[in-house]
């Protein structure tokens, strides 16, 4: 059982993840052709050369700075919110789980409020 | 309030009153964007639910190479959700892809995949469930953890076998967080876009979901983003009285 367990885990989650490393060594030729290869027959490690400047430009920058802001501001706000929520038992506390709630509930792409 | 206007971002904006709504609601593809979408969320429910819990059950009885299967169960999450689609764009190709490769080395009859209306909503859904389970997984393996383990030896002392000590211990135990995740994962696939917009296109009447017709009245086909607004104000109603009914219904049971 452990190692069918092992063998499936390893078909379901690791081998796409290996399929997405294996592909990136490929030469584009390689990649394209209609029968795809397990283990690269030539390996193009230079593609993650010709990827690093992309990774170290203001691209980079700006998700460092999405992640810094994101970890320090709203999620701790929204955790102290909650907690105060459930520790003091204000009034209208249901009222105000529901807006939170709420929030949850506008899609994505309707938060980008258009510049006027 | 930009419902309630015209609006394409580039002259100004008209008051149309509720027009956007009538002309959303009159939209042929009103109703299969909402059926598209109620189907996709219960199909990741059967898929996005119950697998990572029975996963999670799993890997807590697990004694060996524990490590292994919770980073594994968990690697996929770490992936960019365009990147998961776009690794399985290439699984699916009907021509290269690795499935139908797999499939026609084994000489079993291949597929479209997300071509071909009969299987495309259930190649979005298994997507969405490999990128998204290794989080509910967790945090059931979380809850799991945290169930006090004399629940258990009084179960067996009571001569209670594996599912009877799944029935009357762990589910109980697991009530609170089984019936948030519901929640929480019927709000998210409700608003699913990117597996669709990646995999299928705008177009395909058999994956277009409610945000894909949002994108397809701001961006593509009217360019109007009152559209836009008032089919999302719609889809927000509608998640909002769902979840309103919902936690009056399990407010009992969680108390």
């Amino acid at each position: 059982v452990l190692t069918l367990t092992t063998v499936l885990f390893t078909l379901a989650f690791v081998f796409p993840l290996y399929w997405m490393f294996a592909s990136a060594l490929k030469s584009p030729a390689e990649f394209a052709q209609p029968d795809p290869t397990l283990v690269p027959q030539s390996f193009h490690p230079e593609t993650y050369k010709q990827a690093g400047p992309g990774w170290t430009s203001r691209t980079s920058s700006s998700t460092r700075s999405t992640t810094r802001s994101g970890l320090a501001g709203p999620d701790r706000h929204r955790r102290g919110r909650g907690v105060r929520a459930v520790e003091l038992r204000p009034m209208f506390g249901n009222v105000v789980l529901a807006m939170m709630l709420a929030s949850l509930m506008l899609p994505a792409s309707a938060l980008l409020i258009p510049p006027t | 309030v930009l419902s309630f206007q015209q609006d394409n971002l580039v002259t100004d904006p008209v008051w149309v009153g509720l027009d956007n709504y009538r002309n959303v609601v009159t939209d042929p593809l009103f109703v299969t964007a909402w059926v598209n979408t109620f189907k996709f969320t219960g199909l990741a429910l059967v898929f996005g639910y119950a697998v990572p819990f029975v996963l999670a059950v799993l890997l807590n009885e697990l004694r060996h190479f524990k490590g292994f299967f919770r980073l594994a169960v968990y690697l996929p999450v770490m992936l960019p959700p365009i990147v998961s689609v776009l690794l399985w764009q290439y699984f699916y190709d009907p021509g290269a892809g690795l499935f139908n490769t797999v499939l026609s080395g084994l000489h079993l009859p291949t597929s479209a995949w997300t071509q071909d209306a009969s299987t495309a909503m259930i190649s979005l859904v298994f997507v969405s469930t490999w990128a998204n389970m290794g989080g509910a997984t967790i945090i059931y393996l979380a809850g799991l953890q945290n169930i006090p383990g004399e629940l258990y030896e009084a179960a067996e002392i009571d001569g209670a076998g594996l599912w009877q000590r799944l029935r009357h211990v762990t589910l109980p135990q697991m009530r609170f967080i089984l019936l948030v995740m519901l929640l929480l994962q019927i709000i998210a696939t409700m608003q699913v876009f990117i597996e669709p917009y990646q995999l299928t296109g705008t177009t395909t009447p058999s994956t277009i979901t409610v945000m894909i017709l949002v994108y397809r009245y701001a961006f593509t086909v009217n360019n109007d983003f009152g559209l836009a607004a008032a089919m999302s104000v719609l889809l927000f109603v509608v998640l909002g009285l769902f979840s309103a009914v919902y936690l009056r219904i399990t407010r009992g049971r969680t108390d």
